[in-house]
């Protein structure tokens, strides 16, 4: 009796396996010369500094200035003293009054290609009512290296005044702190 | 009397036990070879060779080279530091090539200040290479740029708002610092793509 034997075919594929049997990916390592590079990172800072205050006023005649450090009245204003923070606080301020708040400090800029901005922190509010202020910074804009910069808010009192109301004349105003930035500007 | 025998077998093949030497029912098999003609496979291959040079640093714009006081935004470059000749053979192999620090180098990419990329004929694109490639000649070096902001990628990144958008400011951090490094701490690795 003859046996029949049907075996199914179908194409036939041989693996090549590596000798672990583990499928890791192919690669090549190779080191670039040895060669020491110094990098050194520069430095961006403002040293703290003091504030000195002036107030000017634009009546000929005023007592309020007896007795303080008189500086150079610039034009529109027949007055000008040096004061501390404790004459400031004794200070009677009246319309067209001026108060300046200054302050010089070094910044320190250290980077082959830094260039930053120094920036006031604006006030939120108006110091005190009757008072408007406005900060410049000199030098302003876009600054490199080492620099001393002076930042000076200006305080104009322009309060209410009719005939005789000397009362509502004098206005008294809280100075607040002027906090400054040194920024990087955007490369 | 004459009996005529028949044996009437059920249709379909006949199967015929074949039984050992036991009593034991043992699985029929047969066995043939398979076509007529050797097949012939070979591995391909991977691998890179590298003449080192010494480094051309890239200057101006927002590069700064050795010695100089680094800045976040700055790029060191050093292009044209080596010559590399791939080996590439494989009909589906697609490899790319990356730099990776190790050492000082490491540490600098780590605490995420700086981002290290191999920089292929001038340009740090990442570059697929495939069989096509093989035998092919690259100048390769390597580029380390300072982050500008702490989720700078470069210098190119678009903000909307970079003068406000202070949680990504570096403010104190990273200045006055010794990141020295040696270039023979970079990488140079050719490694083959997933499928």
């Amino acid at each position: 009796m003859r046996v029949r034997v049907i075996v199914a075919l179908a194409a036939a594929l041989v693996l090549l396996s590596s000798g672990l049997g583990t499928s890791a990916r192919w690669y090549e390592e190779l080191r670039f010369a040895d060669d020491p590079i110094t990098v050194t990172s520069g430095e961006l800072a403002i040293a703290s500094s003091d504030v000195a205050y002036r107030v000017l006023g634009r009546y000929p005649t005023d007592t309020r200035f007896e007795g303080l450090t008189a500086c150079t009245a610039p034009q529109g204003f027949a007055h000008c003293a040096e004061a501390s923070a404790a004459q400031l606080g004794d200070f009677r301020f009246m319309r067209g009054d001026r108060l300046t708040v200054e302050s010089r400090f070094d910044v320190t800029a250290t980077g082959t290609n830094l260039r930053y901005a120094i920036t006031v922190t604006p006030l939120q509010q108006t110091p005190s009512p009757g008072w408007t202020s406005e900060d410049t910074v000199t030098p302003g804009g876009v600054l490199t290296g080492a620099q001393t910069v002076t930042v000076e808010r200006t305080l104009e009192f322009s309060g209410p005044v009719g005939a005789g109301d000397w009362a509502a004349a004098f206005g008294d105003v809280t100075v607040p702190d002027i906090t400054v930035q040194a920024v990087q500007e955007d490369r | 009397m004459n009996v005529n025998k028949k044996a009437v077998l059920a249709g379909g093949a006949a199967a015929v036990l074949l039984i050992g030497g036991g009593l034991t029912f043992a699985r029929w098999y047969d066995e043939a070879s398979l076509g007529n003609e050797a097949a012939n496979v070979q591995s391909g291959e991977l691998n890179f060779a590298i003449d080192n040079l010494a480094c051309q640093w890239a200057n101006g714009g927002d590069n700064v080279v050795p010695g100089d006081l680094v800045v976040p935004g700055d790029t060191m470059e050093c292009t044209g530091s080596s010559q590399v000749v791939t080996n590439i053979k494989g009909k589906n192999l697609r490899a790319t090539l990356t730099a990776v620090p190790t050492g000082a180098l490491a540490q600098l990419v780590d605490d995420d200040f700086a981002v290290l990329k191999a920089t292929v004929n001038g340009s740090s694109d990442p570059i697929v290479l495939t069989a096509a490639n093989d035998g092919d000649t690259f100048d390769v070096g390597f580029s380390i740029y300072f982050k500008e902001f702490k989720d700078s990628v470069d210098n190119s990144l678009n903000r909307d708002n970079p003068g406000t958008d202070t949680a990504q400011w570096w403010g104190e951090e990273n200045q006055n610092t010794d990141y020295s490094f040696n270039t023979g701490d970079i990488k140079l690795q050719l490694v083959q793509n997933d499928r």
